[in-house]
């Protein structure tokens, strides 16, 4: 009778030994909610696999983007292999595996920031409460992406010169773009004239860059902190009105390059004083 | 405007507001040099004139920090000036002083961000790193 109590217990505590899958088995809801997550799909989505295959499908990749062969993040790859019931997580601690993993500095940046500060952490903002425990949402979320960051005009007079400010005030609590090396935030200012035409264009672009040598250099927007961009002479060319549109992009490479999935993050607008 | 009718804000209610689903607006009007030196993450230089000073217009909270003794005259200024353009102007109490004594985090702002087509930064295609540390400019 001890040695069956015995492989009951220990079929109990360790079902990510004997089966692929079998938490939804008792939490089939949570399961549910995770299934319908980005991370869930980590390894199928449509940039992965691009930019996976460009990269000569190195299964460095996978480490994050599928950590146990499946399509995506799966329940033991957060939780771990046990023994059940399992620990609660540490966040961000447990998050920082992946979202500090080398292209990221999501939770690095995070740490520094005033949510930090204020005991917020990643799940006070990634867990949509109507969708449940497990039900994370992030940049893949239209709407909650146009949450991520506010963009004020205003023009300041300095040493008898008008300068343009641009200031990106991000809401997002960690660097942005968060994410990877595959994602980008730009400016695009404006300076319009009579007839609606553009007088001039200026761009910023946020994300990872690349130095000569290869090296990779973190230009997200810090938190907080943001960025304040200048335009000198903001009236030149005719210019009436001024323009401004905050992106996020699912792509990496030059604006030109169409994106179908980008967002507006922020506009704005402003009427210059002639 | 008396003293006492201009509308103050904490450092510590500032640094709530700025993790708030609306974060104010914050204009550091103490001049170019002090700026540079220091000052609230994200606030933006709005020079010292507030004559100078053209926002867009806007509905949300935004608060003011000023050099240390500014007179009321220019208080006023600025208040009047920013409320016009449909702000809630707050001014910071005890200025950038007592956001230091606070203990809060402080920026100093930078001098310049990467343009495209800068050198000798190139856009990337996106590939991950693949396990080389990651370069990160503090």
């Amino acid at each position: 009778m001890t040695w069956r109590l015995a492989l009951s217990w220990l079929l109990l505590t360790s079902f990510p030994l004997f089966a692929a899958e079998p938490c939804e088995s008792c939490h089939l809801e949570t399961h549910r909610q995770f299934a319908a997550t980005a991370m869930a799909k980590a390894a199928r989505s449509d940039d992965f696999i691009q930019e996976w295959g460009q990269g000569g499908r190195n299964p460095a990749c996978l480490s994050c983007h599928a950590p146990s062969g499946t399509e995506g993040v799966v329940c033991v790859d957060c939780h771990g292999l046990g023994p059940h019931p399992y620990p609660r997580l540490s966040v961000p601690e447990t998050c920082a595996r992946c979202h500090d993993a080398p292209g990221e500095s999501t939770v690095r940046r995070h740490k520094t920031s005033l949510a930090a500060r204020r005991n917020l952490n990643c799940l006070s903002c990634h867990v949509k409460p109507s969708a449940g425990s497990h039900g994370f949402i992030g940049a893949t979320d239209p709407a909650f992406l146009r949450t991520a960051a506010l963009l004020h005009l205003a023009v300041r007079n300095d040493l008898g010169k008008q300068i343009l400010v641009a200031a990106i005030r991000p809401r997002t609590g960690h660097a942005l773009p968060g994410g990877t090396t595959g994602r980008s935030v730009w400016l695009v200012i404006k300076g319009m004239g009579r007839g609606n035409a553009e007088r001039w264009r200026e761009t910023w672009r946020f994300g990872w860059w690349q130095g000569p040598k290869g090296e990779w250099e973190d230009a997200t927007l810090a938190p907080d902190i943001g960025a304040n961009l200048e335009v000198a002479e903001p009236g030149r060319q005719g210019t009436d009105w001024i323009e401004a549109e905050l992106i996020f992009r699912f792509r990496p490479g030059p604006f030109e390059e169409p994106d179908p999935r980008q967002v507006t993050i922020s506009k704005a607008q402003m009427t210059l004083r002639r | 405007m008396a003293e006492q009718e201009f509308s103050y804000v904490s450092p510590d209610s500032v640094a709530d507001a700025l993790v708030s689903p609306a974060p104010p607006l914050i204009l550091d009007a103490r001049g170019r040099d002090i700026y540079a030196e220091g000052t609230v993450p994200g606030a933006v230089n709005a020079g010292r004139d507030p004559k100078g000073f053209l926002p867009s217009k806007g509905s949300g909270q935004l608060v003011l920090i000023l050099k240390k003794g500014a007179t009321s005259y220019l208080k006023r200024s600025w208040s009047e000036r920013l409320s016009s353009y449909g702000y809630k102007v707050t001014i910071l109490n005890g200025g950038f002083d007592a956001w230091l004594a606070a203990g809060l985090p402080v920026e100093i702002p930078a001098s310049g961000h990467i343009k495209p087509g800068s050198t000798p930064y190139i856009i990337p295609r996106g590939l991950c790193e693949t396990n080389t540390p990651a370069q990160v400019r503090e």
